[in-house]
């Protein structure tokens, strides 16, 4: 298979070793580090030039964190209000608390309709519940129609990045992927790649019953959703189709539309490093009296699927707070050493780390709070001041405190904690190092070998090796003399 | 279902939310009010430089004209420049009549209402709500043209008056809830430069899904009252 920087293909359980295995695959992929530093390296220009439109970013960042801030303390009081407002402007509004409800609302939508196929605009609300699996099994054809999703779809690859889907491939990639799937006369030239995919999506559009979206925030006081894009897909989606159907995970709640004046420059700021994207629409309703076009029903599902968990945390609950601008993970050494498919999750990167635990359980999702250097990178440009990696600490706490880690490393701590409370162990390990070194040396020092299961060490790196006096040798010997 | 999965979400949010979150230390950081960005002075001219400016560097283009004859005349050419018998189709109603009857190619959708195939249309005429200066950005709403005629055909030419340039993005915002006090219109859009994409290795390219073109034709203030 073409491509580089995606998970293998190998499916291992648990998610723990998928983790290991794929991380250790991608690092050492050089084809995907090139492509991703291409891509990174333009994103972090662009953002540098769009935050520097900011008077003052820093202070933006504040006033957007304290208001997404009084929109999660008071989320149940704007949920209530956002309902009432889009009742007025004759939408529906449904409750999911799972991702098999949200799942058979929308089924039982377009069933109702008798559709056959609908149009997607990216969303990873709909990621996340694996929507297009369920339309599948139920003889819906869903199509992806924002073009990076379009192209993971024909691929039959999740998206790499949320923000960015195809974020890992290359024009090469991509002109394979077109000339299997669609049956086409090559090209390599993103423009003509991209009219490719404008024209076979034209009818799609034109001839779908109904078309499901995601939402960037539900603004409280107009009942409406806002949705943020370039290409205009999801403008498509929202306006050609008798059904628009949203779905939102409930912390998206912005409190008033004034709001936005300061949120789409922030949110296009940090995740494209555009001033604005090209499309910011509000939806709030069927096709009014007067209008000359737009669906007759419009559909909002509000799901919540784990984020009460997170909510019901208080020292994490500001990670709600999130507006999915993809910025942490754009920073991220890790992110950038092991791509987004090795996370293996709906949300990549450091903000994955942080939610993931929260919506899909800390036992099998608590590597990933390990997998970060805490360089701090993620909560420095997060636009709405989450603590970030701070939370990647807690996680691990908590995980000790749950008796979550494994037993050799309950026991690794236990034996340092012995050595670090008594001087006679203390002094003990170190002579026993120094001897033990010089075996290790004689016998196994070019195999890198160290016994199970503190091989992990010795796997990329070499034992450092141990000085032949202590300190505290030294300083009995050296030391009272300076 | 749903009403019970209502209560039960809502009552889940209510007991996370009762125990409360420590206080972040940016919290007491005093806050600097005022815009977000550097604004051009309140006055048409310095709103209508500054909004060239920004929708020309994202590759839309900008036309004022000094008269309505003027603005004839330019759509006259716009049509001409099109391959012979494109049919360009105005959403704009019956405001529009003045200046677009008996102009070739050019198909005003009167009454509002009537079924319109904008999929055959080489390019859409609409007005706007309002024109962004600090950014370029058009607004565009339902109420006024509707939703397919600014985002299907792959030429969108926006008609406006002088009269609509507003400094910035929160002035946009409230003017159409003042213009809309009892209900907004089901759908409105903030255009800010053609449709784009950069999936492909970020390399841009115009035209992914909405209108590859993007023109403004920006008319003396009160020309269409």
């Amino acid at each position: 298979m073409s491509g580089t920087g995606h998970a293998s293909l190998t499916i291992i359980e648990p998610p723990a070793e998928q983790f290991q295995h794929d991380a250790h695959d991608v690092a050492g992929d050089l084809t995907h580090r090139r492509v991703l530093r291409k891509a990174l390296g333009s994103y972090d220009a662009a953002f540098k030039k769009a935050k520097g439109r900011f008077l003052d970013h820093d202070d933006a960042k504040r006033r957007a964190a304290r208001i997404k801030r009084d929109a999660v303390e008071h989320l149940s009081d704007y949920l209530e209000e956002f309902e009432r407002n889009v009742h007025r402007n004759g939408g529906q509004v449904h409750w999911a608390q799972t991702a098999d409800e949200a799942t058979q609302i929308i089924l039982s939508i377009a069933k109702n309709a008798g559709v056959t196929h609908v149009v997607k605009s990216k969303s990873m609300a709909t990621e996340e519940i694996h929507l297009n699996d369920s339309f599948e099994k139920a003889g819906i054809e869903p199509i992806e129609t924002d073009l990076g999703e379009y192209i993971c779809q024909l691929r039959g690859e999740p998206p790499y990045h949320f923000v960015t889907p195809v974020m890992h491939l290359t024009k090469r990639d991509i002109a394979d992927t077109f000339e299997e799937k669609l049956h086409i006369e090559r090209t390599e030239v993103a423009e003509e790649l991209t009219m490719i995919a404008r024209e076979k999506l034209r009818d799609a559009f034109t001839t779908s019953l109904m078309g499901v979206t995601g939402g960037n925030f539900l603004v409280a006081d107009v009942g409406m959703i806002a949705i943020t894009e370039n290409e205009g897909n999801a403008r498509l989606c929202f306006s050609l189709p008798d059904i628009h159907v949203a779905l939102v995970g409930i912390e998206k709640v912005l409190p008033r539309m004034a709001d936005l004046a300061l949120f789409w420059p922030l949110l296009a700021t940090s995740g494209t490093g555009q001033h604005l994207t090209c499309y910011n629409s509000l939806i709030g309703g069927p096709r009014q009296g007067a209008e000359t076009d737009g669906p007759r029903e419009f559909h909002v599902i509000l799901m919540d699927n784990g984020r009460t968990r997170l909510l019901a945390d208080p020292e994490q609950r500001d990670a709600a707070q999130c507006i999915r601008c993809g910025a942490c993970l754009n920073v991220c050494p890790i992110f950038k050493n092991v791509g987004g498919h090795t996370y293996g999750t709906t949300y990549q990167g450091p903000i994955g780390a942080v939610i993931t635990p929260h919506l899909r359980g800390l036992k099998e999702w608590k590597h990933l709070p390990y997998a970060s250097s805490l360089c701090g990178n993620c909560t420095e440009v997060c636009p709405v001041k989450i603590d970030i990696h701070h939370h990647l600490l807690h996680h691990r706490r908590n995980a000790v405190a749950q008796g979550l880690n494994t037993w050799t490393e309950r026991l690794s701590f236990q034996m340092w904690r012995l050595g670090m409370k008594s001087v006679l162990a203390y002094r003990l390990v170190g002579a026993m190092s120094r001897i033990g070194q010089f075996f290790y040396r004689l016998f196994w020092l070019d195999q890198g070998w160290l016994p199970t299961p503190i091989d992990g060490w010795t796997k990329s790196r070499d034992l450092p090796e141990i000085a032949s006096q202590s300190f505290r040798d030294w300083w009995r010997k050296e030391g009272s003399s300076l | 279902m749903s009403d019970a999965s209502r209560e039960a979400i809502l009552n889940c949010v209510r007991r996370a939310l009762s125990a409360p979150s420590e206080k972040p230390a940016w919290l007491g950081h005093p806050e600097t009010p005022g815009p977000f960005f550097s604004l051009p002075e309140p006055t048409i001219s310095a709103c209508r430089d500054r909004f060239r400016e920004e929708l020309t560097s994202l590759f839309g283009e900008f036309h004022e004209a000094k008269s309505m004859a003027d603005a004839r005349t330019w759509l006259a050419t716009f049509s001409q420049s099109l391959p012979p018998s494109s049919k360009i189709l105005s959403a704009g109603g019956a405001s529009l009549d003045p200046l677009l009857t008996g102009l070739e190619n050019i198909v005003p959708i009167n009454p509002a209402g009537s079924s319109v195939d904008w999929a055959k249309a080489a390019a859409g005429i609409t007005l706007c709500e309002s024109l962004v200066a600090e950014s370029g950005t058009i607004a565009v709403s339902a109420a006024q043209t509707g939703r397919a005629g600014s985002i299907l055909p792959p030429i969108h030419l926006v008609v406006a008056t002088a009269d609509q340039l507003v400094p910035d993005l929160d002035t946009s915002l409230a003017r159409l809830r003042e213009r809309y006090p009892d209900a907004l219109p089901s759908t409105m859009s903030w255009i800010t430069g053609p449709s784009r994409t950069g999936d492909i290795e970020k390399i841009l390219v115009l035209g992914a899904h909405g209108p590859k073109r993007l023109l403004v034709l920006l008319l003396p203030a009160g020309s269409l009252d």
